[in-house]
């Protein structure tokens, strides 16, 4: 009866024992640790997954917490000591990202309408459609570029939404 | 040793399949989590989305007069970007406009843009219902529906990242591609609509923006029955493009209770919504 070590079976035994641990581990790690970060400006952890319950904590756009359980609608998570669940709505798997605003030329006049708008078209087309697309579209009145600049030109800044709600919609 | 072998390959298979459920994101339409995918990658995405949008919006504008009303469209972009907070994209900038139309209904464009017709404004009896529907919008635009309807494939399989290919593409083929999708997107919002299933999200998570953002969570159900008893030319675009508003209704009614929203106290912002009514042009 020769020793276990030198057995083939027990030798390929191993092997396949070493594989799971190499193939596994990673994965197993990378469920429990892959973080979910906050999107929305603020957000409700709650006791149970009903948007009426008890408020454990209020978390912020950016914050970082742990998933540990999920239903269709909430995310059960834990941050720091404090588990409770969050609107998954709320939740994505990477950080906040940069605001982007469409590409505006820098030298438009803005006292000019007509010359705005076709700084407009032709900023907007450095990608996508080029700008004799655009232009032919808009004055073939396919497009309104120029009704499409005032809209971008209506902004409210975070301030003033602040204001609003403070003014008309209870917290 | 043919056993141990097939059993080792078999492990193999399975542990790769396990690594890659493990690092799958929580939803197709997020890939941070994969290794070749990288925030600067998302980044890209979403600039691409907005350059999209834009064209996609322009045209909407060729179609629907935009309203000279500045004020009134001020406030729904207050209106607007407050229930946007509550949502999963920070890093759009919504715009709102009301557009001149007797049809009832509003669009949602790639990249931000929404614009609500006259006749839905007219519609609206308070700012909680104005805030429902916008919020219902802003979920297409956060959901991607729009760009995942129009069936771009980039190299990693996702429609996004097919939206980025066009946009930065300098070919005339890419160009011939790009126009054509811009085609695509105002059919899908004009004539064919979105699948139905989008449509039942956007209720179901513009009711948690708006009410969680502090309205009525009893406003899109109450819009939604005034609009029932009307079933004319104002609404054939609507029906066509949506699902059964009995089946919407009934959707929103599980998820009123089902989640907890029908008790949080809301506002309904009355008075300053017919301070606006009152300042349209006539």
């Amino acid at each position: 009866m020769g020793s276990s070590v030198n057995n083939p079976f027990f030798t390929a035994r191993r092997l396949i024992l070493a594989l799971a641990g190499i193939l596994l581990l990673p994965g197993v790690l990378a469920a429990a640790e892959q973080p979910l970060y906050v999107q929305s400006q603020q957000a409700a952890m709650l006791a149970e997954a009903r948007a009426d319950a008890a408020v454990i904590a209020q978390l912020a756009r950016g914050d970082a917490v742990q998933l540990l359980d999920s239903n269709p609608s909430w995310h059960k998570v834990r941050k720091g000591e404090q588990e409770g669940w969050v609107f998954r709505y709320f939740l994505a798997a990477h950080p906040p990202l940069q605001q982007a605003a469409p590409a505006l030329a820098d030298d438009v006049d803005r006292d000019h309408a007509r010359r705005r708008a076709s700084a407009v078209v032709t900023a907007g087309a450095t990608r996508g459609l080029t700008q004799q697309e655009r232009e032919r579209a808009h004055q073939q009145g396919v497009a309104d570029y120029n009704a499409l600049t005032r809209m971008e030109d209506t902004v409210v800044d975070s301030a003033q939404v602040q204001l609003f709600i403070q003014a008309g919609i209870p917290q | 040793m043919k056993t141990p072998i097939t059993f080792i390959s078999a492990l193999l298979a399975a542990g790769l399949a396990w690594q890659t459920a493990a690092a799958a994101p929580q939803s197709a339409r997020v890939r941070v989590s994969e290794s070749h995918y990288t925030l600067a990658n998302l980044q890209g995405d979403m600039e691409a989305e907005i350059t999209f949008g834009r064209d996609v919006a322009a045209r909407i504008l060729g179609q629907l007069k935009l309203l000279d009303a500045p004020e009134v469209n001020q406030y729904l972009n207050l209106v607007g970007n407050a229930v946007a907070l509550h949502g999963n994209r920070p890093e759009i900038t919504f715009r709102f406009a009301l557009v001149q139309s007797d049809t009832i209904n509003a669009y949602a464009a790639p990249g931000g843009y929404i614009f609500v017709t006259t006749g839905a404004f007219a519609l609206m009896q308070d700012e909680s219902e104005l805030a429902a529907v916008l919020a219902h919008e802003v979920a297409h635009i956060n959901q991607r529906h729009i760009v995942e309807a129009l069936h771009i494939r980039g190299s990693d399989d996702a429609p996004e990242a097919g939206l980025a290919r066009l946009v930065g593409g300098a070919t005339d083929t890419a160009r011939v591609a790009f126009t054509q999708a811009v085609d695509k997107a105002v059919e899908i919002l004009f004539e064919a609509g979105l699948q139905q299933a989008d449509e039942f999200e956007a209720d179901r998570l513009g009711l948690v923006s708006a009410t969680l953002a502090g309205y009525d969570p009893e406003a899109l159900p109450r819009y939604l029955s005034r609009l029932e008893k009307i079933q004319d030319a104002k609404t054939a675009v609507l029906y066509k493009t949506h699902p059964p508003l009995a089946e919407r209704q009934r959707a929103i009614a599980a998820m009123l209770d089902n989640e907890g929203l029908r008790r949080l106290p809301g506002a309904s912002g009355l008075s300053r919504f017919n301070d606006m009514k009152g300042k349209l042009p006539q």
